[in-house]
């Protein structure tokens, strides 16, 4: 396992992306099934913009046709989709 | 019935001040603006001065996000337009919505924005692009931006006229209220153009003084030493409201609006034209007489010009023609009359300028002090008119005209009157 890469290191690690584009304020508290589109208000532009700090933080690749990613909607499951993502790297 | 148009509210953020109070005050006292580039090195730069928006930083006055995705002179415009629409009282809901209308000009819109996500394509390739590039630096963003936050649905559009945008903006939201188009406009200009592409760009035209040393003394509007303009930054924005409307919420008024031109050189993107200018300042005389005659005020004639706030530049060519083309279309009048250059004191803030100097005009009319044309240590011979030399000067002004030219050959002449009861 690479540092870091733990599914509480992922969250902790998301949570401050989504705090730097939303600001401390709106985001308070989230917990895993906060949904990103609901609960923090994120439109198409804004999925995009996580979706590249995502790639440089955990440096991996999300094309933009992946359906999976398409389908993500709360924290805990975006988690799990850098989780595949960072699984996928290593192979 | 003649549908007449006052200012109702005012906002400002400036070189010399965060808030129209601060900026009255410091350009009243003479005061300068203009220092030092901190925002860049500027090393490499012929031209190493600028006048800065200073102490602001726009995560303090809006929406964390917005702030964050929005260019600088988004942050200013939005900045100035709470200001003005608290000042005015006006309450924007179901009721007025639609016939609530945002004018504002930027000359160069979000550059900053524009500069740093191009680079970070040119440094990481396409795929890393920003989703928010377009919107950051699109000029119609500004107004957009307005109107989302205030919920104003009426007309909206952005003027990209360089240098005389602001004037444009709040000339053509006077137009929209005569023609029932609208009952309120948020109008004005906003510029954010301090960055290394526009310094470079504008110093390679030899249209930016590079007298680096002192900085306060190198905006200089007629003044036989004059080399070039000093660009500054800032945003101004004004509340223009149908009379019968803003008489029955009990609005205060600053001033009304009674005539505004624009027209076009038609003759070199940067040379200015006496002759057309000249012809704009009689057309907007023309149609301040038109309205007041038709609102039971009288004819105006050009004698009854009292203050004319120049476009006054700095610039070897702006500051002669402009003296011209006030000769030509004001007469003799033209060497009874005071004029004074705020970007003396603030720089040229381009797509603001004619907006934050509309509000300067305003409050001569208001306040009965005229602001002075700081740095006029020994005129040039051709600039020979009454510029009100390095101090201001208290005097009653009841109709006042404001000057803006713009590179392309845009011309706008805004004329505002005193408003007292009476003429009501």
């Amino acid at each position: 396992m690479i540092e870091g890469t733990t599914g509480e290191d992922i969250f902790e690690r998301l949570r401050k992306l989504i705090v730097r584009q939303k600001g401390i304020e709106k985001v308070g508290e989230v917990a895993p099934n906060t949904s990103l589109r609901k609960d923090l208000e994120f439109d198409s532009l804004g999925l995009v913009d996580l979706t590249l700090a995502c790639e440089d933080e955990f440096a991996i690749e999300i094309p933009p046709e992946d359906g999976d990613f398409e389908k993500v909607d709360t924290i805990q499951e975006a988690v799990s989709y850098v989780k595949k993502r960072l699984g996928m790297r290593e192979q | 019935m003649i549908r007449r148009v006052v200012i109702t509210g005012i906002g400002a953020i400036t070189p010399i001040g965060n808030s129209v109070g601060e900026f009255w005050r410091e350009l009243c006292q003479g005061k300068s603006g203009v220092s030092e580039i901190t925002r860049f090195d500027t090393s490499d730069y012929r031209t190493k001065i600028a006048a800065e928006i200073k102490d602001f930083n726009p995560y303090d006055h809006l929406d964390y996000e917005l702030a964050r995705r929005t260019d600088p002179c988004i942050h200013y415009a939005l900045h100035a337009t709470k200001q003005a629409v608290e000042d005015s009282g006006l309450i924007v809901d179901d009721n007025n919505a639609d016939k609530v209308g945002v004018i504002v000009g930027t000359s160069i819109g979000g550059i900053s924005s524009y500069d740093r996500h191009r680079d970070n394509l040119l440094r990481r390739g396409p795929a890393k692009t920003s989703p928010y590039f377009i919107t950051s630096f699109l000029a119609n963003m500004v107004p957009g931006e307005i109107s989302i936050m205030l919920g104003a649905k009426g007309p909206n559009k952005c003027v990209v006229t360089a240098c005389a945008a602001g004037a444009n903006a709040i000339g053509d939201a006077f137009d929209l209220i005569k023609s029932n188009k609208a009952d309120v406009v948020i109008g004005g200009g906003t510029e954010a153009s301090i960055v290394p592409s526009c310094v470079a760009a504008l110093s390679a035209m030899g249209a930016l003084s590079a007298s680096n040393d002192p900085p306060e003394k190198a905006s200089r509007p007629f003044d036989r030493n004059r080399n070039g303009f000093v660009l500054g930054e800032g945003a101004g924005i004004v509340v223009l409201e149908e009379l019968s409307q803003a008489k029955e919420r009990g609005a205060r008024i600053y001033a009304e609006i009674i005539g505004y031109a624009h027209n076009s050189d038609a003759h070199h993107i940067t040379e200015p034209s006496v002759m057309t200018q000249s012809k704009c300042i009689e057309l907007a005389i023309e149609d301040a007489c038109r309205t007041s005659f038709a609102s039971g005020n009288g004819i105006i004639h050009k004698w009854d010009i009292d203050y004319v706030n120049a476009h006054g530049t700095s610039t070897k060519w702006n500051d002669i023609t402009e003296t011209k083309a006030l000769k030509l279309a004001l007469g003799g009048h033209a060497c009874e009359i005071p004029i004074s250059s705020n970007k003396s004191m603030i720089g040229h803030l381009l797509g603001a300028a004619g907006a934050v100097e509309a509000i300067s005009t305003i409050l001569t009319i208001k306040n009965s002090i005229i602001p002075p044309t700081i740095n006029l240590e020994d005129s040039d011979p051709e600039c020979d008119l009454d510029y009100v030399p390095n101090a201001a000067r208290e005097k009653e002004v009841n109709i006042a005209l404001s000057n803006s030219f713009g590179f392309g050959g845009h011309n706008a002449v805004l004329v505002f009157r005193k408003w007292v009861d009476t003429n009501g």
